[in-house]
């Protein structure tokens, strides 16, 4: 059972390129199906993937070789997600490597660069649509104070956030915390 | 508590990152080679170690998916241990996204590997993914109740809100150091509203560039040829 698990996750590993929500129906299909997990679990670590840090097919992983053989399978099923992909990039970057007089990579590298910063910026444009709306989210989530669709309490914190960013130069964990300290005070007080 | 804050906040790295300019994507493997010569088998694993601890506090701080993990990425890697520049950076994380496999994942061992070959990359693959890994286990056990708990949502969305400036942060200052020309300019545009307005997936606007620049590197490369 545990190795059949192995080697689905090693599966999910190899399959998933982009951006691991994609990958939720296949995953869904995956374990859901067999009964490693029951649905509402798997609906709930989705969430939980969101609030705690790594990569969602790991926590997923993580979790479901937990729920089949505790530890050794939690570790199992970890190793088994990230194998395929390690092998994959470390062939692709001693290759890289190895071919550094190669002229073509540089040139390469140099169109590649500007079209990466693009997709990082509209990835905080994506992000920030959704975590600036004050519509409910898949939580249940509404916002309290809110203005002309805005959550306020999310602006200002994304504005003190930034304000820390540009003026202090603040270390990124520091900011993340501010972020959540902010969250609690904010949204306790205004009752979200 | 306080070793462990220290730990997630020390500054003091134990060499001084150099200063990098213009670097080749491979002139990093004379880092690479640098570290072992210069020193004998037990500062290999002390710099495995260095690399396992650096991946560990990017690890633990990355919510919200792998662009979040950018601005960690800037301050542990590059700012702190000056493992590799910020060009590399955006190349490494056009390769990771493209690649199958988590971009956090894929980072990691790429810059793994770059740093101390395989070692490094497992090391560095190991780092990212022990904070998850051992918080997983402590959710699995209480899921349930987690989930109930308002102040843990309230906790996400402040963060949620932070991590938008933080990525907003991590891409203007990339932006200043490779957005140089107008054509440059023209394409990180294009691949925002490729990606925001469009909605094509980032794997296949990367696969574009990479065409894109295959193209361009082959056509000046005639053009100085008959020149």
């Amino acid at each position: 059972m545990l190795i059949k698990a192995v080697l689905v996750f090693a599966k999910v590993g190899l399959l998933t390129i982009g951006g691991g929500l994609a990958m939720i129906p296949l995953l869904q299909d995956e374990i859901v199906s067999r009964g490693w997990i029951s649905l509402n679990e798997f609906t709930h670590m989705i969430s939980i993937a969101e609030m705690t840090p790594g990569p969602i097919i790991v926590n997923l992983a993580t979790f479901t070789g937990y729920k089949l053989a505790g530890v050794t399978g939690a570790i199992a099923c970890t190793l088994g997600v990230m194998f395929p992909s390690f092998v994959i990039v470390t062939l692709f970057s001693s290759i890289l490597i190895a071919h550094k007089d190669n002229p073509h990579i540089p040139r390469v590298f140099a169109v590649i660069r500007p079209v990466v910063v693009g997709l990082i910026a509209g990835a905080g444009i994506g992000l920030g649509i959704q975590t600036l709306s004050a519509a409910a989210d898949a939580g249940g989530f509404s916002a309290p104070l809110q203005i002309l669709g805005i959550d306020l309490v999310a602006a200002v914190i994304f504005a003190v956030s930034a304000l820390l960013l540009w003026r202090t130069d603040g270390h990124p964990v520091k900011v993340l915390i501010v972020g959540a300290v902010l969250g609690i005070i904010l949204f306790s007080i205004t009752g979200g | 508590m306080n070793e462990m804050i220290l730990f997630l906040f020390s500054q003091t790295a134990s060499d001084p990152p150099p200063e990098q300019s213009g670097q080749d994507i491979t002139d990093l493997r004379r880092i690479r080679e640098r570290q072992p010569n210069q020193q004998e088998g037990a500062s290999i694993v002390a710099l495995l170690w260095q690399i396992y601890t650096s991946f560990f506090r990017v690890g633990l701080f990355t919510i919200g998916g792998g662009y979040a993990m950018l601005p960690m990425f800037e301050r542990e890697i590059i700012k702190k241990r000056g493992w590799i520049d910020q060009d590399r950076l955006l190349d490494i994380y056009a390769a990771a996204q493209s690649l199958p496999g988590a971009i956090a994942l894929n980072s990691a061992t790429f810059i793994g590997n770059i740093v101390a070959g395989v070692p490094g990359a497992i090391s560095a693959l190991l780092g990212v993914a022990t904070p998850s890994i051992a918080i997983i286990i402590v959710v699995a056990e209480f899921l349930s109740r987690i989930i109930e708990v308002p102040i843990a949502m309230y906790a996400l969305k402040g963060m949620s809100a932070a991590v938008v400036a933080l990525i907003a942060d991590a891409a203007i200052r990339l932006g200043m150091r490779s957005i140089r020309t107008p054509i440059t300019l023209v394409l990180a545009l294009a691949s925002l509203v490729l990606v925001v307005f469009v909605r094509i997936s980032s794997v296949r606007v990367i696969l574009g560039a990479v065409v894109l620049g295959t193209a361009y590197s082959w056509l000046s490369t005639r053009f100085e040829q008959h020149v």
